[in-house]
């Protein structure tokens, strides 16, 4: 049995397009989807009309603030709006439905966003979408990957969960107890004052490249869950040591077979592997429970090469184990992927009313109704 | 020999072949021998040390289990190094032929059976027994460290206890309550439509087997607000 | 607490359809401090009525100057995209 799609058709209209609109964290992203009638499959794909992005970059040592990152958004989404309706040659009035990030995420940037959302659904006269910015990621790595029930290991700045579908919600296998991948390494990079641009995720895997020596971190995993806060204080430690006038007087700062000392590139290094095994003994563990053999991963520290890596690696030990992926398009928060999962609710009759618009900051990932699957 | 699940870490082989004893000790008899492979994506630091940490681990663990009476398997025989463990066999097949895990035996409801026959008073007891169980390995100060229905197997109506490999020793309310947490979230996600009850039911049987479980309890309380509040930035 | 502190600012729009536009994206928000501070958007002709009530001057420069940036961004929506 599979759900009916086309509910809701405009008569003498074959296909659908939506716009979405993102901007829960740092980036602020816009794009145009179409989804042709009938049910998604490798025969009629969804297609990315436009997907443009602008991201709030802070200089070295700093995050980026809710205050300061939604005035980014302000001063940024309208043009970027125009930018993605001109990529993708349409006007405002052909679309079907806005969609925008209802939660989880910062407050005030996704409250900026909305306004926007909220002014042009009049303007047009279109139904609004409140898209959960997990259950996003989630679709359109489905869509782009062709996994069709995969486990999703979700890891980006605020998330890091291991999620699996069953019975009409993306249920959370396994999460942080406590900080979120992204934020540790976002921390890190900040103690060790690496650039923020692109991405200071980006920058410590291009550093842990040139990394030689392991330094040995705590690892906890409980069950299908982690926790990264002791890691980080006790790398951070590390990482002021190693700027101290007399760094080998913490013995943990020279490596114990060589006695050499310890480099910014091999604390990258460390982190990195220490951290994503585990990620990925958590996402086995998941696979094991649920008797499942396909890994998805999504969310911005997902396009990290060495943790795709290290995932496929497990994957191939495991029967018919597949992995699957996406490159930063995707993966880094995009307005395509709201449009997408937006798309798909308004498809099963799903809009909200003005009044149902407020953002929220926490909005758990099964909270979500996905009428869009029966399966 | 015949593999009769890929774990997350380990896999697990059944085998009538004894380490020691050159014929069946008793006939018909069968083993387990849980084996941890070095896992080529970590790492060869970090593997290492994580197999033999978690074999040590999990063969201590064990035998403090059988000492005080706690249902799971115990060890007949161990290699440190390479990951290995011979321990005794636990546990029977279901109707459709899955081992007699806690969640095999759930889901295998689900599908076969109607829904009073998932909330029956045969499952709530043996959650219960469940419970008490645990409870009865906190109340020793022993923390599981990957509480799921896949880790619990069934012997008849007896549950046991298994797969130890993230197991600590700690009295500390925290490290049990997060113990509970664990397996409250396995609950809610692997068996949704009936855990609420399900939930409901192991912390009865758990309060049964721990006499301190009070402070655990308020304690759990915190940790589950803490996993809401955390739910969390985009 | 008492709300003593008022103010009203009245923003001229085109005309009655964008200002009715610019209040409808502007009311479903929450104010915070709910038990400080009151806003109410209404319409009058072409002109948009924000009518802020709070305990303090603070509270009502911190709300005015949130309700001021999204109007930016309502109206520069308005001005690219109408028609």
């Amino acid at each position: 049995m599979t759900v009916d799609l086309d509910k809701f058709k405009k008569p003498g209209k074959d296909y659908y397009l939506a716009l979405g609109l993102e901007g829960s964290a740092n980036k602020l992203g816009v794009g145009v989807i179409k989804h042709n009638l009938g049910q998604l499959s490798s025969e009629n794909r969804a297609e990315v009309l436009s997907n443009v992005r602008d991201t709030y970059i802070t200089p070295p040592g700093e995050g980026f603030l809710p205050r300061d990152t939604a005035r980014h958004h302000r001063n940024w989404v309208v043009r970027i709006i125009k930018k993605s309706l001109v990529d993708a040659g349409i006007k405002g009035t052909d679309l079907d439905c806005i969609c925008f990030t209802q939660g989880p995420g910062m407050g005030a940037p996704l409250q900026s966003v909305v306004i926007a959302a909220r002014t042009l659904s009049q303007l047009w006269k279109l139904p609004l979408i409140g898209v959960n910015h997990c259950v996003g990621h989630i679709e359109m790595g489905r869509e782009i990957t062709g996994a069709n029930n995969p486990v999703v290991l979700y890891v980006s700045g605020g998330n890091t969960q291991i999620i699996a579908y069953s019975r009409q919600r993306y249920r959370i296998f396994g999460e942080t107890l406590d900080i979120a991948i992204g934020n540790c390494l976002d921390r890190f990079a900040r103690v060790l004052k690496i650039s923020n641009d692109p991405a200071p995720g980006y920058n410590i895997e291009q550093m842990a490249k040139k990394g030689k020596h392991l330094v040995t971190l705590p690892y906890t995993v409980k069950g299908m869950d982690l926790s990264m806060a002791g890691i980080l204080s006790y790398i951070e430690v590390l990482a002021k040591d190693l700027f101290s006038s007399n760094p080998k007087k913490n013995k943990n700062l020279i490596d114990e077979e060589s006695g050499e000392l310890i480099t910014p590139e091999d604390l990258c290094y460390s982190l990195q592997e220490s951290l994503f095994s585990m990620l990925v003994e958590i996402t086995e563990r998941a696979m094991a429970h649920v008797q499942s053999n396909q890994v998805l991963i999504v969310g911005g520290v997902g396009s990290n090469e060495r943790l795709q890596e290290m995932m496929e690696l497990m994957v191939n030990e495991r029967k018919n184990g597949s992995i699957h992926a996406t490159d930063e398009r995707f993966c880094i928060d995009n307005g395509i992927m709201i449009a997408h999962a937006g798309l798909l609710s308004y498809r099963m009759g799903q809009i909200n009313d003005l009044k149902d618009t407020v953002c929220t900051q926490r909005f758990r990932t099964d909270e979500v109704f996905v009428s869009w699957r029966d399966d | 020999m015949d593999v009769v699940s890929q774990g997350a870490e380990a896999v697990v082989f059944v085998t009538t072949s004894h380490p020691y004893c050159s014929q069946p000790a008793v006939e018909n008899d069968k083993y387990i021998i849980k084996y941890r492979p070095s896992k080529k994506y970590r790492h060869p630091k970090i593997d290492a040390q994580i197999t033999k940490n978690r074999t040590v681990g999990e063969v201590r663990f064990m035998n403090k289990l059988e000492k005080l009476g706690i249902n799971s398997p115990s060890v007949i025989s161990a290699d440190y190094v390479n990951g290995i463990i011979w321990m005794e066999f636990i546990g029977d097949g279901l109707p459709n032929g899955d081992i007699s895990s806690v969640k095999n035996y759930l889901w295998y409801l689900e599908k076969n059976d109607d829904d009073d026959g998932c909330v029956s008073d045969e499952v709530q007891s043996m959650l219960v027994a469940v419970g008490r169980l645990i409870g009865e390995l906190h109340a020793n100060d022993m923390i599981h460290g990957d509480l799921t229905s896949s880790n619990i197997l069934l012997n008849g109506k007896e549950p046991y206890l298994i797969d130890f490999g993230l197991s600590s020793i700690s009295s500390l309310a925290e490290d049990k309550a997060v113990d509970i947490y664990v397996l409250e979230r396995a609950i809610e996600s692997t068996h949704s439509v009936f855990a609420d009850s399900y939930n409901k039911w192991l912390l009865k049987g758990y309060v049964q087997g721990n006499k301190k479980s009070k402070e655990v309890l308020a304690r759990l309380e915190e940790v589950r607000l803490r996993g809401r509040k955390r739910s969390m930035l985009g | 607490m008492s709300l003593d502190y008022k103010l009203k600012i009245s923003i001229p729009f085109e005309n009655n359809n964008q200002a009715e536009i610019a209040g409808n994206s502007l009311r479903p928000d929450p104010i915070l401090k709910a038990d400080e501070m009151t806003v109410d958007f209404s319409t009058d002709n072409e002109k948009l009525i924000c009518y802020f009530q709070g305990v303090s001057d603070r509270v009502i420069r911190v709300a005015v100057s949130n309700v001021l940036d999204n109007i930016k961004t309502i109206i520069e929506c308005i001005e690219q995209f109408e028609g």
